[in-house]
């Protein structure tokens, strides 16, 4: 039963709830595009920081007549520009390394169902192994290992991510590898890599979608632990995390505003982004109406 | 490793100065209540420490150990809080240029209830000489001895193979433990607390491994006794945390207060500022010897035909740009000074005429650009996130400075297992230009800075092993080995002011700041500050009833 994208829409925004959070994800995503024209300042610039100007209150002007909405860091970085800047940050990492974790995951997955004997429970005890570790940890040590940077912190969250989508993928296909379809597609003698993915993944599209919005919000939860942590991104290109750690160091001399608002919004991100995946499951799901 | 992570240069006379004890209006009634209402408070102290204890004494040579052994090994000296030599199991003699005596006080004991002999003297030193796979050898800190002898059961002759005025300062480092314990104990031995027998004032009750150190008093310890009959470190390594735990009252004292707190305690009438100045500066080394220097390159990030920074100009550019009041200011809150020198004053070897470092933003661009680098270059700074009072701050801030003069800088920043690792890697890659901290007190002179960081490399004779920028230069050179061996006072010091001089300006190494030692404690603790920003629980003591009584 197809909808018109405008229904959709309108059927979305029943939930008021669900609305404001799709306003916002849609802010935040504008913010993070559009960061390098919005800012008042480059924040990942170190010849546009002015140290003499750190830690300035929200609302106070700099040196170079700059006003910062939010007060400036220790570096004298713009609060403002430094959470858009964060934003995309985030953005960039929640959207890659689900892609990327989703792909991956549902592939395997897709063949653990498919193939099914000692295939399956090779890759599900793998799997087992993986899910019974926290998250966290794991990516801690593999960005320890792997070292810095914004490549090696999706890396990780996609080697820590797979296993969820695996897990997710394995159990809706095989439910579906029974059915009377692949079954007759299997009489047509279709090769396995063309009902795995022609047939039997167009209808884990659902579930997995679902676990995705999930672990989107999950991985850039992840990412700012990191870095809160030191262990993520260079400490000249600040992420949300990065800030809260950065600001947190000041926060007894009641200098909060460096921490608060890069929390506030990571925060707001967070929430927005789960507020979304779960209306979305909601639609997919007529059961759940009511 | 050296004294970049141990050291710090004595010097500064000044007393320490306890903030805020001017409020004293005092009432004796008032502080006989006081004290009379915190019974438990004077037998037990709780100090939060940033630092963790290594327990083999012999293991890893860090300041902050040293901090910890004194208490509970001891030395035959130790450093007071200006980092002079004073004995401790042992007094001490100069026999000859080359032989120092030093004779067992009379009734030293370990806690095992034996008497200190010769022979355990002998062993120790022998033991943090030659340790094998020491993560920070104390081989360093016996530079120049050649001899260790025990001559009767209470005297043991040090031998140097040239005149050393130090030996009693590179003493203070070595732990002294029993002769059985340092011939056969495991470093696990000694972590299960089992082998942490020494001669201290404090013995090992428990130690819990990322969480708490716990002492008993010694009460056969022969020197002077501390007031405290428990101690409990807590170790706390994340600064936030450490000033919480002490403004909830967990702690009773604390180290290394971060400067962008000091304010805030300041105004705190529960609490106590203790500071002074350390014997540590922080400076900037640049890669002065690659003919291509690892971390620099064109502004499009390809490899340049040749390393600027062996260009004298250069350097002083790169000094010329950095606003040493600003860093001051913004990066520690106050809590520092400008150096212009990699000693600071106050210490033999200090060239008291060096003009102040300047800071000229255009005298630097010229500079840069007769050197031939108009638009400058591509460069990388590397530091420590974790080892010096917000070394990551003052990374990123010489990082801003270095980028107005008109260079792209990159700003790394590692734990210090990382960069140390690393940056002391003589044979291989390390940085193009490296922040660290050096302090003194661990020679009493400029000898440390002159041997280690300004002498070229020498890896068999232990000279330069911190000379992370690989300088070399023969004049330097001869003038740090005459003042070595020049034994009247004033000639050494003579010696080492010109060879200090003429490395300042060379601009060999980059003096940033001198750092401040902060601590904090609740009010009714009083504490000595130490420049070499050790906390032993032995320089603690409750305050007097004046400083005491609640202000009114």
């Amino acid at each position: 039963m197809k909808q018109s994208l405008f229904a959709r829409i309108r059927e979305f925004a029943d939930s008021r709830v669900a609305l404001a959070a799709g306003i916002l994800l849609l802010l935040a995503c504008a913010a993070a595009l559009l960061a390098s024209v919005i800012s008042p300042q480059n924040p990942y610039d170190l010849s546009q920081l002015d140290i003499g100007s750190g830690r300035l209150p929200p609302g106070s002007r700099s040196g170079d007549g700059i006003l910062h909405i939010l007060g400036t860091d220790d570096q004298g970085r713009d609060v403002l520009s430094a959470i858009f800047y964060g934003l995309r940050v985030s953005l960039v990492v929640g959207v890659v390394s689900t892609l990327v974790a989703a792909v991956f995951g549902g592939i395997v997955g897709l063949w653990a169902a498919y193939r099914g004997g000692r295939v399956d429970a090779v890759l599900m005890r793998i799997v087992d192994v993986q899910l019974s570790f926290p998250a966290v940890l794991i990516a801690l040590m593999l960005v320890a290992f792997l070292g810095n940077g914004l490549d090696k912190v999706i890396i990780a969250i996609v080697l820590v991510q797979w296993a969820y989508y695996a897990r997710t993928v394995r159990a809706a296909a095989l439910v579906e590898r029974e059915r009377e379809y692949v079954e007759a597609a299997r009489c047509l003698n279709y090769s396995a890599p063309r009902i795995m993915l022609g047939h039997i993944l167009p209808n884990c599209l659902a579930p997995l979608s679902v676990i995705a919005t999930v672990q989107m919000a999950g991985a850039i939860a992840i990412e700012a632990t990191l870095s809160f942590l030191g262990v993520g991104l260079p400490i000249t290109e600040p992420s949300l995390g990065l800030l809260i750690a950065n600001g947190y160091q000041f926060m007894l001399s009641n200098k909060y505003w460096l921490s608060v608002y890069p929390g506030l919004c990571l925060i707001a991100l967070i929430g927005a982004i789960n507020i979304v995946g779960d209306r979305l499951r909601e639609m997919s799901n007529p059961r759940e109406e009511g | 490793m050296t004294s970049a992570l141990t050291g710090s240069p004595l010097g500064i006379r000044q007393g320490p100065s306890v903030v805020k004890t001017n409020k004293l209006i005092a009432g004796l009634a008032g502080a006989a209540l006081l004290l009379a209402g915190a019974p438990a408070f004077a037998q037990h102290l709780t100090i939060g420490s940033r630092a963790e204890i290594t327990m083999d004494p012999h293991y890893q040579w860090l300041a902050s150990n040293i901090s910890y052994y004194r208490q509970i090994y001891g030395s035959l000296t130790v450093l007071g809080p200006n980092a002079q030599a004073e004995p401790m199991l042992a007094d001490f003699r100069k026999v000859d240029d080359l032989n120092w005596e030093f004779k067992l006080k009379p009734g030293v004991k370990f806690q095992n209830g034996k008497p200190v002999t010769a022979d355990d003297v002998v062993a120790s030193l022998n033991r943090a000489k030659t340790l094998a796979n020491a993560a920070a050898s104390y081989a360093g800190a016996l530079q120049t001895v050649s001899g260790i002898k025990a001559v009767d059961p209470q005297t043991v002759v040090i031998t140097t193979e040239r005149p050393n005025g130090n030996i009693p300062q590179q003493l203070t480092q070595i732990a002294i433990i029993p002769k059985e314990i340092a011939d056969s104990a495991t470093r696990d031995d000694f972590t299960s607390a089992k082998a942490a027998i020494g001669a201290g004032p404090y013995k090992v009750v428990r130690y819990r491994p990322g969480d708490r150190l716990e002492l008993a008093r010694f009460d056969d310890f022969a020197g002077p006794k501390p007031h405290w009959a428990t101690v409990t470190y807590r170790f706390i390594a994340d600064d936030a945390a450490r000033v919480a735990a002490l403004l909830g009252g967990d702690v009773d004292l604390i180290d290394y207060v971060p400067p962008a707190d000091l304010a805030r305690l300041q105004d705190d009438k529960r609490l106590a500022i203790h500071t002074r100045a350390s014997d540590r500066v922080m400076y900037l080394i640049p890669d002065t010897s690659s003919d291509k220097s690892p971390f620099v390159a064109d502004l499009d990030g390809k490899p340049l035909d040749k390393n600027p920074l062996k260009d004298v100009r250069v350097r002083k550019a790169l000094s010329l740009a950095l606003d040493r009041d600003a860093l001051v200011r913004s990066v520690m809150d106050g809590a520092a000074q400008p150096a212009n020198q990699t000693v600071p004053p106050g210490f033999i070897g200090y060239f008291d005429t060096l003009p102040a470092s300047k800071f000229d933003l255009n005298e630097a661009k010229q500079l840069l650009a007769s050197a031939g680098y108009p638009k400058g270059f591509q460069l990388t700074i590397h530091c420590t996130n974790d080892r010096y009072v917000n070394d990551a701050r003052m990374c990123q801030a010489v990082g801003q400075m270095l980028s107005r003069l008109g260079l792209k800088m990159n700003v790394v920043t590692q734990p210090k297992s990382v960069f140390f690792t690393q940056m002391t890697n003589h044979s291989g890659d390390r940085g193009s230009l490296l922040l660290l901290a050096w302090g003194s007190a661990w020679t009493g002179d400029a000898s440390g800075i002159l041997n280690q960081t300004l002498h070229s490399y020498d890896k068999a004779k232990g000279m330069g092993t911190w000379n992370l920028g690989h300088y070399s230069n023969a004049e330097i050179d001869k003038m740090v080995q005459e003042a070595n061996v020049a034994i009247d006072r004033d000639k050494k010091g003579g010696f080492q002011g010109a060879a200090l001089k003429a490395a300042m300006e060379d601009y060999a190494q980059i003096p940033l700041i001198i750092l401040r030692v902060i601590n904090a404690s609740k009010r009714e603790v009083a504490f000595t500050p130490f420049a070499d920003e050790a906390t032993p629980a032995t320089a603690a003591r409750p305050a007097d009833a004046s400083a005491a009584t609640p202000k009114k």
